[in-house]
């Protein structure tokens, strides 16, 4: 007995000793090899955490914002959308159109690719002519070049860069901005494996590696002709979940966390960290089939009650916490309609309007709505839902992933309302892809007013800025009285940053820019 | 020995055709990927110029015969989304799972054995509840909890371990604790029960008889008995980790397969979920290939059957 008494003591400690050194070892190793749970250890170096992965290192392959985050630091484009105050030059320091098809841009000299290769007009059409070719996988960037009709690309000397469109094309500053610079010598001998895992540009920051899933560190580009940037070195860190990323940026481990739930935007505000915001371009509606002559919604009218009956105001200061506002005109600023006006929120206006289309006594409809892929999608989804209900249209939500909410989207099989948000960079591409079913996409809910139409063809076209916008004004207008959408507000941005960031600040674009961000030191 | 080996063999390779055969269809009724490839703006003409040159224009039994030939080539394609093979984007992800599926189970059992020993031998006493408290949480407490926890308290408050992303060691260890948690309770439970089952045996009160050391009997005599249970639910254990823990490896934003294969799901990859789903299977129907071996050897009664 006293044998198996002393066993059993005996085993007891051995077993609990054995449980405390396995914990202990794995914290200690924890204290002595962390580095990011206390500080960098390096204190100019940024740390930024995406929601994703880039796809590709490839201007012509990236999908999403996070690839194109990554590229947009590593080379230029052209010219660049400035989210303030529209296209401005970039590497092209100036343009010009000496007839309606051709456009000849002036390049800035002595600038160079990191690996010394020089940046002139060669360069320049040889990454403008890659978008196009149909043997780099990139199909879906092919696009670009249709919609703005280019037909060739080509220096005409050193510094000058002249292209060339099938027709007059308003579009084709806004597609530049979306197409970097990329070494032409290296990327012809590195192949297309090698240009999918690394990019040399001509930006502020150079390439280093780029570990799958876990990291892409960049290192400052001392040369940059837009001057050297203020940090040394920037690491880029896709972390899937929002609330990982908000504990990485709380205990310092990054300084940078996009995507940032508004629920949560509270927590960020601290001491060490803070939340910049601003209204972004993302314009989010409910769209309404409008092309069936047996549905309610058929009928214009019935469209504006649809506007009229949504308290749009209460659902940015409740769902969106106030971080946004209703819109005047899908297009976001600087290129919105000022004449514009959001529909108010008048009920009952809205009843006299469905009475006035016979339907006193209501109807039944369904919103259809992806799960978690806009800010609180569903629940925008469900408030608009009780609005409708309130005016007595009886309305249900129905929600769905987003592959198959895409597939009904494209394929135009969604219910009579269904949520939706765009943002794309020019206004004219804003309009076209939401409103313009001639050319199906998200667009082929068959909104079809001839009157649209021709002012879109027209805009298209326009080569002077003031005449197309005051064209794109009048589409909008039509657009606006038409009510094929119930109208709502533009997303919020969300950015969590730290404190010791100088000159960070929230994009309406989506897109990051830490070329001119300075790191302070610690002061603890 | 050798004929068993084989009709295990054969068994294995025929469930892994049917996974594939049966992935390689479920994934088509998914959507269309070019509805997720394309952007918005894009025309039908260029969905259409999209869905050619990926072939999923073409009849599903065609596309199926030729990605079996492939397959038989070694190929598993090319990623629609990230256009790299396919198998290159699987071999990176590898050892980051391995890493951590091999930690978390050699943690989960270090601590479960002596565990699940303590309390079957001091059953009905203070350490047996308490031990059987801890298994129930461990069981029941979910994942993403669990980790978010220590997340906020070791990495956020103690600052004690990195909360996220793969490097050293120290990287390791809030993930790994997070997904030992369940196997660590359930082997725990499991090495309970069959101690208890087994001290409760005849050959333990002769063993006992005979004189020998308690330590003696419990260890050489009762736990290696006790163990022939454990090894096959930690071979499933192993087999289902191989395939990557998605939820742990997303909060822990661990470049792993779960997350590689959910994220191609989610972008409607199809030769990514083939190719990740196929890897897998592999390792699932392998590593229970060589659990049954590894039970035929402890107990060669199962050889004889």
């Amino acid at each position: 007995m006293l044998n198996r008494t002393t066993f059993r003591t005996h085993g007891i400690r051995t077993s609990l000793i054995c449980i405390a050194l396995a914990v202990l070892a794995l914290m200690a190793s924890g204290c002595a090899l962390n580095p990011s749970a206390k500080d960098t250890g390096l204190p100019k170096t940024v740390v930024v955490a995406q929601g994703t992965d880039a796809t590709s290192m490839d201007p012509a392959r990236r999908v999403g914002f996070p690839s194109l985050n990554i590229n947009m630091h590593i080379s230029d484009p052209l010219v660049f959308g400035d989210p303030e105050k529209g296209i401005v030059p970039w590497l092209a320091e100036s343009w010009s159109n000496p007839d309606d098809t051709t456009w000849v841009f002036n390049l800035r000299k002595g600038v160079k690719f990191h690996n010394g290769e020089p940046f002139n007009a060669e360069a320049a059409a040889y990454s403008l002519e890659r978008f196009r070719d149909r043997d780099i996988p990139g199909l879906k960037h092919a696009y670009y070049w249709d919609i703005c009709t280019i037909v060739s690309a080509e220096a005409a000397d050193e510094y000058t860069l002249v292209i060339k469109t099938e027709k007059p094309s308003a579009l084709v500053l806004p597609v530049l901005t979306q197409v970097e610079m990329i070494a032409p010598k290296w990327a012809q001998e590195a192949g297309l494996d090698e240009t999918n895992k690394k990019l040399i540009g001509t930006g502020p920051f150079k390439f280093v590696e780029w570990v799958k899933d876990d990291h892409v560190t960049l290192e400052a580009n001392k040369d940059y002709w837009g001057g050297k940037p203020l940090v040394d070195k920037l690491i880029f860190r896709p972390i899937p979940d929002a609330g990982t990323r908000i504990a990485e940026l709380l205990s310092g481990g990054v300084h940078v966390a996009l995507d940032i739930p508004l629920d949560q935007a509270g927590k960020v505000e601290t001491d060490t960290t803070t939340l910049a915001t601003t209204i972004g371009r993302r314009a989010m509606y409910i769209g309404i089939v409008n092309n069936k002559p047996d549905l309610p919604t058929y009928d214009k009218r019935v469209r504006q009650a649809m506007n009229y009956a949504v308290d749009v105001d209460t659902i940015t200061e409740t769902l969106m916490q106030g971080y946004t506002r209703p819109y005047a005109g899908l297009i976001a600023p600087p290129y919105n309609d000022p004449d514009i006006e959001p529909y108010p929120y008048d009920p009952d206006k809205a009843r006299e309007l469905l009475k006035a289309a016979g339907y006193e006594n209501g109807f039944s409809v369904t919103i259809d709505s992806p799960n978690g892929r806009y800010m609180k999608d569903v629940e925008v989804a469900q408030a608009v839902a009780q609005y409708l209900n309130d005016v007595g249209i009886k309305a249900t939500v129905q929600t769905y992933d987003w592959g198959t909410y895409n597939d009904r989207l494209q394929n135009a099989t969604t219910s009579e309302l269904y949520l939706m948000g765009q943002a794309l960079p020019s206004p004219f591409e804003q309009l076209s892809t939401l409103l313009d079913s001639r050319s199906a996409g998200i667009a082929a809910h068959g909104y079809a007013n001839e009157e649209f139409f021709a002012l879109m063809d027209k805009a298209a076209t326009l080569l002077n800025e003031d005449e197309y916008l005051a064209t794109l004004y009048e589409a909008q207008d039509i657009v606006w009285d038409d009510a094929p959408m119930i109208f709502m507000y533009h997303q919020p941005v969300a950015w969590g940053a730290s404190t010791r960031l100088e000159g960070f600040t929230a994009a309406s674009s989506d897109e990051l820019r830490l070329h001119k961000v300075l790191l302070k030191q610690n002061d603890k | 020995m050798g004929g068993y080996l084989a009709r295990r063999l054969l068994s294995g390779a025929l469930a892994i055709l049917g996974i594939v055969i049966v992935v390689f269809v479920l994934v088509r009724m998914l959507g269309d990927p070019a509805a997720l490839m394309m952007p918005p703006e894009a025309t039908k003409e260029e969905i259409e110029i999209f869905r050619h040159a990926y072939g999923f224009d073409r009849p599903i039994h065609v596309q199926l015969v030729d990605f079996m030939r492939d397959l038989a080539r070694g190929d598993l394609g090319r990623s629609l989304r990230h256009d790299e093979p396919v198998m290159d984007m699987i071999m990176e992800r590898l050892p980051a799972t391995l890493k951590l599926s091999v930690t978390a189970l050699v943690v989960s059992l270090i601590l479960a054995v002596p565990l699940g020993v303590i309390a079957a031998i001091h059953r009905g006493t203070f350490w047996d509840r308490a031990t059987m408290v801890m298994a129930m949480l461990g069981q029941s407490v979910p994942d993403f909890w669990l980790g978010l926890m220590l997340i906020y308290l070791a990495g956020v408050r103690l600052r004690l371990a990195p909360i996220s992303g793969y490097g050293g060691f120290s990287h390791l260890i809030l993930p790994a604790l997070t997904l030992s948690a369940f196997p660590l309770a359930r082997t725990t439970r499991i090495v309970r029960s069959a101690m208890l089952e087994v001290l409760g045996q005849d050959y333990i009160r002769t063993a006992r008889s005979k004189g020998l050391s308690e330590r003696m009997v419990t260890y050489k005599h009762a736990l290696k008995n006790a163990l022939i249970p454990v090894i096959t639910v930690v071979g499933l254990d192993l087999g289902a980790l191989l395939g990557g823990a998605v939820i742990v490896e997303t909060i822990f934003a661990w470049p792993g397969m779960g997350r590689l294969v959910v994220q191609a799901l989610d972008n409607r990859d199809f030769p990514l979920v083939q190719g990740g789903v196929l890897v897998m299977a592999i390792s699932y129907v392998g590593v229970n290939i060589l659990v049954d071996l590894l039970y035929s050897i402890v107990d060669p009664r199962i050889r004889c059957n």
